[in-house]
């Protein structure tokens, strides 16, 4: 399925669909050299923060909230923005701030 | 003692120094917690009715301030903190929280006692604010809250252990039912003679070395040593002062110094109070709370499965605002009509017992109508407000702003503004009233700006008006008909105008970076049906007290235009035409007159430039306007002796009829642009700031819809005359 995809539409359809179904492609467990950006783990995946690299003031509420440098978070859904568990507390993060947030899956 | 015991409390240790002696007064006592702490409903619950809302100086961050009595009946205020996660003074709420706690917010002392509200379900996350404010070295109280749910969920918090580890009192209290109240109020009484908390742990020592400049910086600038510790912690992380700070000699540099130490030393500067913090609050955390079972899927995990599941979430989100949306037009139909009926009798009462003449006149014509005219608003108000109330206490204004964030994102704007945008449709009083649960000051600014392009329910006269008189009944594609489509045409022209001027605004006058979503979605609850009244109140009483007062004068003003100079009608003549030739020859009838070369390239003679200027205040007043210079009396948008004298209508000179359906379509998009409705736009001065700020906002927006009104209409009668329509 996935090879007639690939050949059959062009790069924008691609996108498109890889968009829509981008959640398959996501890896569930860390790159071997040591972490990979928040907004690409998937539905499930739990991992612990390694670098936040977003505005400071930013970075700050964050750990207001519970999410910092080596704390832990599960995400429970990473289809619309993210929505992860930190501290017991449900917190949604928009797409462009998951992503400047390296971490490192563990399970 | 049962660990979780309500109203259990300890003392601690007894002062070493005798207390202060009692001020004058007051005690002062601030209220800061995590939002979703039921902080609110705790300081209602201390408080009661005894509130006063209103705005910090300069900025839109409410301030409500309540006071109680305790129980030998010293007087105490209580200043409810707008929720903050840290004191990171990262947006303005969270600046003034600060700014009051350390005595630096201009207008507000610093409190004598504070109470930090933890929410006992959450107490690692509550305590990383808890930890800072303990800092500051100010009396101190710690109010656990919700400690029946946390026991609920197999909680067990040992109260004894907790108040040795903070320092400082810890009382358990479930806010919704008035638990622990008593037991709190005493220990607030008893603070200020406690010993002054402070900083538990330790810093790493170089960390400690590199931070003592900034923190000798800060007490140069007036700060206590121990509030010194915490900015000076707090500013290693984030790297701006702040207002609160603003003129403290050396400060930034020393900031600027601290932090490459401490990276030399191989420390994370960004993240070493987080790290310190969080550390010191595992171990306590350890050590005071048991966990008996958990684990198992709650029921607000099992409503998000549906509330934010990927096709029923958006599904569950139009139902409730179509009956949110369905709920401000019907069920305030029958109110509003009670407050319309209410002020026609008082206005036929004091008309029949007043002489008749100008005081008269302005009595019941200028002062009762007008506050009239404010008062049919308050249904809307109060229903939108119990309604986005609700959501917000229930917890799912947060699911519904999160699922919205994406297209809202689209044109600029946050999930959150998407609720005010949408009562818009109703009225844009409450809509820009209730943009104040937007956080990013720009959104909210464009939000507000564009909210009233929604056509609200006071268009509806207008266009039912034009709409039954001017466009025929034919049926399109079998099952429309072309007067339903024309209406859906004009709220479709206001709404996507709306979300087009948003994204210009947002790409020119409020660029800078988009705030990203950072959004807590809190555990579902059952809002307390006190403190959901009591910020209706809050809300009705506000909208009385700035728009009444500012609609009332300018109400009276208007009057005024209509009635002088005076004009005597010919002998015999019917008290309509009487009317007619009185409102002809008024300064709003000179002024129509006036302003007829203007809106003559639109196709309008002076008796719809009158019908304009007069419907300057509130727009829906077009229609009584036109029943009363057309000389057929009192008329609504039904009346039919107003829509044949409207068809029937003819230039004085050249004879052509005044009104072709291209004149009547003009007019209603005219209409849908012009934000002419004192109520909105006195609203708007106050919520973008007041004063001139505000004044300055508010005629921004009356000038930039005034010239898409009239652009948009000379568009579609001069552009539909060389198509040759009309």
């Amino acid at each position: 399925m996935k090879l007639i995809l690939t050949f059959g539409f062009s790069g924008g359809t691609q996108r498109m669909l890889k968009r829509m179904f981008g959640r398959r492609d996501k890896a569930p467990a860390a790159a071997a050299c040591g972490g990979c950006p928040l907004a690409a783990c998937a539905t499930g995946c739990e991992a612990a923060v390694l670098r936040m690299d977003c505005e400071h003031g930013e970075a700050h509420r964050l750990r207001g909230m519970g999410l910092f440098e080596g704390s832990m978070v599960r995400v429970l859904d990473s289809r619309n923005g993210m929505l992860l568990e930190v501290k017991g507390c449900k917190l949604a993060l928009g797409q462009s701030l998951a992503s400047s947030i390296q971490v490192l899956p563990v399970g | 003692m049962d660990a979780t015991e309500i109203g259990g409390t300890i003392a601690a240790p007894p002062a070493p120094s005798p207390a202060p002696a009692a001020r004058e007064g007051a005690l002062h006592v601030a209220l800061i917690g995590n939002p979703n702490t039921g902080k609110s409903t705790l300081f209602n619950a201390l408080t009661g009715m005894r509130q006063r809302v209103g705005n910090y100086s300069g900025v839109t961050v409410e301030r409500v301030e309540g006071r109680y009595r305790d129980a030998e009946g010293h007087p105490v205020t209580v200043l409810d903190l707008p929720g903050t996660y840290s004191l990171s003074a990262s947006s303005p709420d969270e600046e003034i929280a600060l700014g009051v706690l350390l005595g630096r917010t201009p207008g507000a002392d610093a409190p004598d006692v504070v109470v930090v509200v933890l929410d006992a379900q959450n107490l690692e996350r509550n305590l990383f604010l808890a930890t800072q404010v303990l800092e500051l070295g100010l009396p101190t109280v710690v109010a656990l809250n919700q400690v029946d749910a946390a026991a609920a969920a197999g909680l067990r918090i040992d109260l004894v252990e907790l108040t040795l580890e903070l320092g400082a009192p810890v009382v358990a209290t479930v806010a919704t039912r008035g638990e622990g109240l008593e037991m709190l109020k005493q220990a607030v009484a008893k603070a200020p003679g406690l010993p002054r908390p402070g900083r538990r742990f330790e810093l790493p020592c170089e960390a400690a070395q590199a931070l003592a400049p900034v923190e000798d910086a800060l007490e140069a600038g007036g700060l206590t040593p121990s509030a010194a510790g915490m900015e000076a912690l707090r500013l290693l992380a984030v790297r701006q002062p702040g207002r609160h700070l603003a003129g403290i000699a050396g400060l930034d540099e020393a900031v600027e110094r601290a932090h490459d130490e401490i990276e030399a030393a191989g420390l994370s500067a960004r993240s070493l109070e987080a790290e310190v913090r969080y550390g010191w609050i595992a171990e306590v955390a350890d050590r005071v709370v048991t966990r008996a079972g958990g684990g198992e899927r709650t029921l607000t995990d099992r409503i998000d499965a549906v509330a934010l599941h990927r096709v029923a979430g958006p599904l569950l989100f139009v139902l409730m605002m179509g009956i949110v949306f369905q709920s401000i037009f019907t069920w305030a139909e029958p109110l509003i009509g009670i407050v319309e009926g209410l002020i026609g009798g008082l206005g036929g009462w004091v008309a029949s017992i007043l002489p008749p003449g100008d005081l008269n006149s302005l009595v019941v014509d200028g002062a009762i109508a007008g506050v009239g005219s404010v008062l049919v608003f308050l249904p809307q108000i109060v229903i939108l407000f119990l309604f986005i109330g609700f959501l917000e206490d229930s917890g799912y204004m947060a699911r519904a702003a999160f699922i919205m964030d994406r297209f809202m994102r689209s044109v600029g704007l946050h999930g959150r503004s998407f609720i005010p945008l949408l009562s818009g449709y109703a009225c844009a009083v409450p809509g820009v009233m209730s943009t104040r649960t937007i956080e990013s000051p720009k959104d909210r600014l464009a939000t507000i700006l564009v909210l009233p392009l929604m056509s609200c329910s006071a268009r509806l006269p207008i266009y039912a008006l034009l709409i039954g008189t001017f466009i025929p009944p034919i049926a399109v594609a079998g099952v429309f008909n072309l007067q339903g489509l024309t209406l859906l045409a004009m709220y479709l022209l206001g709404t996507l105008t709306a979300l087009g001027v948003a994204a210009i605004f947002k790409r020119t006058l409020m660029r800078g970076k988009a705030r990203p979503m950072i959004m807590e979605l809190p555990p579902y609850r059952i809002p307390n049906p006190r403190s959901l009244f009591l910020t209706v109140g809050h809300r009705a009483s506000m909208f009385l007290k700035r728009a009444g007062t500012l609609i009332l004068a300018l109400s009276i003003v208007l009057w005024a235009l209509a009635t002088y100079p005076k004009t005597d009608a010919p002998a015999g003549a019917s008290e309509q035409a009487a009317q007619e030739a009185q409102l002809a020859g008024s300064t709003l009838g000179q002024l129509g007159h006036a302003i007829e070369p203007a809106v003559r390239p639109l196709g309008y003679d002076w008796k719809i430039g009158v019908g304009i200027v007069s419907s300057f205040a509130a727009r829906e007043v077009f229609v009584s306007t036109m029943g009363t210079i057309y000389g057929v009396g009192a008329a609504d948008e039904g009346s039919t002796s107003l829509r044949e004298r409207l068809r029937g209508e003819r230039h004085a000179r050249s004879g052509a009829l005044v009104y072709t359906p291209l004149v009547a379509v003009g007019l209603m998009v005219f209409y849908v642009y012009a934000m002419m409705c004192m109520s909105t736009a006195a609203v708007v001065v106050r919520e973008t700031g007041g004063g001139w700020v505000g004044l300055g906002w508010a005629g921004f927006q009356f000038a930039y819809m005034l010239a898409l009104a009239y652009l948009s209409a000379l568009l579609v009668y001069q552009g539909g005359r060389a198509l040759g329509l009309g």
